[in-house]
């Protein structure tokens, strides 16, 4: 069942591209997208429910049968915001088709067990990611950076997913494992790629590109805590240093989608911090984080998104916004904002404070470090709300949502808020099996995920 | 049982409220100001009943507190957050007090607001501000305490930038917010450390105070440390040195606002922190001067720069500082007794002094009219204590609001900002070689809110 699911939403994102590619236009395109992610949430929503009956203690591979069930839910989740909010102005026919393609690819990753299917659903994805890239960025080669990042990443993944695969689980295979992740995910130092590709690319795409967060699934299901060994401090370092450096430098950008890409990175950086815990505490935190990083953060950039096809520019150099002209996009932006970095009451409060307190007796300083990054990844999101939404009375009327958008971010709002005022299920849901001491996390997880199967 | 469901709802009432208002916010429905009102009066009315009957009932009962474990909120393995909430001999006059005061602000504003754009919006950030504040107040714990505090810190940026078609509102807005949450890194890191050094944050009877307080860590250090960071929570909200320029700039939002926010409860939530922080205040010398000496010279800084002031926000702004200020030197010397007292006195007293602001000079001149005169000049008294030659180096510091403004902005976050801007125009540029495309200048921008 575990298998089969992601396989079969999968399935059915493939088949919505193919009806998205003989549409007649845009419109048409978008209306599939959105049944087909609507189907997919309702299916994993009720394999999710099928299999909160059963096996809740079990794990499949190394990771909670909990988590595993949960993320086809969220992929649907994001599916739904990444498409029916999608612009027109900005996202074409072959747009929507490309955001099926990559959530497909992102479903079926989740079905994978095979290091290198893994690896063939990894180059497809950024293929499918960098062609839009270049259809976008005509005039200018910014695709370049893109390809010259990526091509880099999946010679190291896949030659490090070879290895493993082959039954080598040497420092160096797991090495260049991580390294692949790292570029992909762009931690610190490669994060470079990323700013530029939220700036150009379609937010649908980059939603569907980084909310899902492939990298961080490789992680989970290739490498265990305890395989990567030594390299856990430095991974957990480098994740650290990415989540507060790119905060920091989210707070002075004067593009909004520049300041989103930065956000995005932060989040990231604590999901891969927060993966080196041997915490049960800490890799709770890491795996809702990702998960709060795919709905809120998918909602906050596709609500810019939102904006920019009612605005000429999103400039973060002094507050040119009219709140009064809309009221439920500001809303949304701000509560979909804050709830990405953990504010209180939100789903996205609670995977910190798992993240900070089940990390801070494994990394005390780094632990600590966590709490710079949340505390300015929050001036980031309110400034950006400040300037886009505040500060300037609007002679030319702006529309505030339509019924579609309405719905599907007040859905966001709502799903984040109810799991963040009551999270105990989806928490006990996550981490069945991680609930005890370290020793026993360690237990589960045994050697290699390449070499255990 | 009673206990727990009045403590519940003391905080459960402007919960449901702010559910109510956000739904009819979002859902743009036409509900008339009267309801909005309504809704607002009634929650802070039942909580006002409910302090009234927890009083009461901790009176009958002769015992130190009322705690109340409303239950898990979420666990994993040996970690547990827990909503515990508690009525002690500080939470509940403090609780009370603010109930009764932001209700009537809520009152005061139905007429001063009537008809404006934002009067439902204000009403909705009011009670969630009411909120937050009886979560700070009645917290069981450190981290529950937390999330309150983040709840008031953005209501009051919310509220400065109330006015948000004008751009100064806006920018003092973030400016607030951005010294809050450079503060609450303080807080959230004593949490954290007191959950790694303690293992847990859960508020404790001590014999330095007759209420709960914040757990003692083993070693002075620890202990030092703790309180150093929560001393650092504190200069933000409670707008002490270096970090007070904010607070006259917060004046920009509507007065009822500004009275209960930056007259009333808001700057003082620094102090009601430092009180439940007694027993770390009492296991250690270091934060207690540490305490003093911010509160001194706060109180110094801002009974000079107030003098030099031209309009009267700016003036009860500084006249709120040199207070607080003072409240932290009673703090830090033991006298907490006086302090709640001061606190309570100066909160009712400022917030009336704003809200009669915008009046000032009809009632100057009301007094003139009843005094048949011209009115004599007060406060020459400190004039008299300070030699002549001092007098226009201290009036220049004075204008100049100690220059820490000017320290804060241009040399400290300006320098950073311009430091990161430069990164940033390297990073931009790498990428554009890879791409083959124009260079971009480094370091080129400059400017905006934040430089």
């Amino acid at each position: 069942m575990i298998i089969l699911i992601p396989t079969i939403l999968a399935g059915i994102f493939a088949a919505a591209s193919i009806g998205a590619a003989v549409s007649n236009d845009a419109k048409s395109a978008r209306r599939i997208g959105l049944g087909a992610a609507a189907s997919v949430t309702i299916i994993a929503a009720l394999g999710f429910f099928l299999m909160a009956s059963s096996a809740l203690t079990e794990t499949v591979r190394w990771m909670p049968v909990g988590m595993l069930a949960i993320a086809p839910c969220v992929g649907g989740v994001v599916a739904l915001m990444a498409i029916g909010l999608a612009p027109l102005t900005s996202h074409r026919k072959t747009t929507f088709v490309r955001i099926l393609l990559l959530f497909a690819f992102a479903e079926a990753s989740l079905g994978v067990v095979h290091p290198l299917a893994m690896v063939l659903l990894w180059i497809a994805s950024s293929f499918v990611a960098w062609s839009e890239y270049r259809e976008v960025c005509k005039a200018r080669s910014w695709h370049r950076v893109f390809a010259f990042y990526h091509v880099v990443s999946f010679g190291f993944f896949s030659a490090g997913a070879t290895l493993l695969w082959m039954g080598n689980s040497a420092h160096i295979a797991i090495a260049m494992v991580l390294l692949g992740i790292g570029i992909r995910e762009g931690i610190l130092p490669f994060h470079s790629w990323f700013p530029k590709f939220v700036e150009h690319v379609p937010m649908g795409i980059v939603v569907a590109f980084i909310g899902p967060q492939l990298g961080v699934y490789a992680q989970l299901e290739l490498l265990s805590p305890q395989s990567i060994g030594s390299y856990g401090h430095t991974i957990a370092a480098f994740g650290a240093g990415t989540a507060v450096f790119t905060a920091i430098l989210g707070v002075v950008q004067t593009d909004a989608r520049r300041a989103v890409a930065y956000l995005i990175l932060s989040q990231t950086g604590l999901i891969a911090f927060g993966l080196e815990s041997h915490s049960a505490v800490g890799l709770t935190g890491a795996i809702l984080n990702w998960q709060v990083l795919a709905v809120a953060t998918a909602g906050f950039a596709m609500a810019l998104a939102a904006l920019g096809a009612r605005r000429d520019h999103l400039q973060l150099w002094k507050a040119h916004g009219d709140f009064s002209q809309t009221p439920r996009l500001g809303s949304a932006f701000l509560i979909l904002g804050f709830a990405s970095v953990g504010f209180p009451l939100t789903l996205g409060f609670v995977a910190e404070d798992l993240l900070v307190q089940g990390t801070v007796g494994e990394f005390p300083v780094l632990g600590l470090s966590l709490v710079v990054a949340t505390a300015t990844n929050g001036i980031t999101v309110l400034r950006a709300f400040f300037y886009l939404f505040t500060g300037s009375k609007k002679k030319v009327s702006t529309p505030d949502l339509g019924r579609r958008e309405s719905v599907l971010l007040a859905g966001a709002v709502t799903l984040l808020i109810i799991f963040g005022l009551i999270p105990h299920p989806l928490v006990r849901f996550e981490a069945p099996s991680l609930a005890d001491s370290p020793a026993q996390v360690m237990g589960h997880h045994g050697e290699v995920r390449g070499n255990a199967n | 049982m009673t206990e727990n469901v009045l403590l519940a709802a003391l905080l459960g009432l402007p919960g449901i409220a702010v559910l109510l208002l956000g739904i009819a916010l979002w859902g743009q429905s036409r509900l008339s100001e009267q309801v909005f009102y309504r809704i607002t009066s009634l929650a802070l009315f039942g909580t006002v009943v409910c302090g009234v009957g927890l009083t009461i009932l901790l009176a009958r009962s002769g015992g130190e507190q009322i705690t109340a474990h409303i239950g898990e909120w979420f666990s994993v393995g040996h970690y547990e957050f827990h909503w515990v909430l508690v009525a002690d001999k500080l939470s509940l006059p403090f609780a009370l007090f603010c109930s009764i005061l932001i209700g009537l602000i809520g009152a005061f504003s139905r007429r001063y607001l009537h008809k404006e754009p934002g009067y439902f919006r204000f009403y909705f950030l009011l009670v969630l501000f009411g909120a937050g504040v009886e979560l700070i107040v009645l917290a069981g714990n450190l981290d529950l305490f937390f999330i309150g505090w983040e709840i008031v810190g953005l209501t009051s940026a919310l509220l400065i930038a109330f006015f948000h078609e004008r751009r100064k509102p806006v920018e003092h807005g973030l400016r607030a917010f951005i010294t809050y949450r450079f503060c609450d890194i303080g807080l959230l890191a004593a949490a954290v450390w007191l959950h790694h050094t303690v293992g847990n944050s859960a508020f404790v009877a001590s014999e330095a105070a007759s209420w709960t307080g914040v757990p003692v860590p083993v070693g002075s250090v620890n202990v030092a440390l703790v309180g150093l960071l929560l001393l650092w929570a504190t200069l933000g909200k409670s707008a002490q040195i270096p970090l007070g320029g904010w607070l006259p700039r917060a004046m920009e939002g509507p007065t009822p606002s500004s009275a209960i926010f930056y007259g009333a409860i808001s700057v003082h939530l620094g102090p009601f922190l430092l009180l439940r922080a007694a027993p770390i205040l009492e296991a250690s010398r270091v934060v207690q001067v540490a305490v003093i000496a911010i509160g001194g010279l706060t109180a110094i800084h801002a009974t000079f720069v107030g003098r030099a002031q031209t309009d009267i926000k700016s003036i009860l702004a500084y006249a709120s500082m040199t207070q607080v200020g003072i409240i932290f030197v009673e703090i830090g010397f033991g006298l907490r007794y006086l302090a709640l007292a001061h606190i309570v006195g100066h909160a009712a007293m400022r917030s009336l002094q704003i809200l009669r602001s915008p009046s000032l000079l009809h009632d100057h001149h009301h007094l003139e009219q009843s005094m048949g005169g011209i009115l004599p000049q007060t406060g020459g008294h400190l004039e008299r204590l300070v030699p002549n030659f001092m007098q226009p180096w201290l009036y220049r510091h004075a204008l100049e609001r100690g220059y820490f403004d000017a320290i804060v902005r241009d040399w400290i976050v300006g320098s950073f900002v311009r430091v990161l801007r430069f990164v940033d125009a390297l990073d931009q540029r790498w990428t554009g070689w890879l791409a083959g495309t124009e260079r971009t200048s480094v370091g080129s921008k400059s400017g905006g809110d934040l430089s």
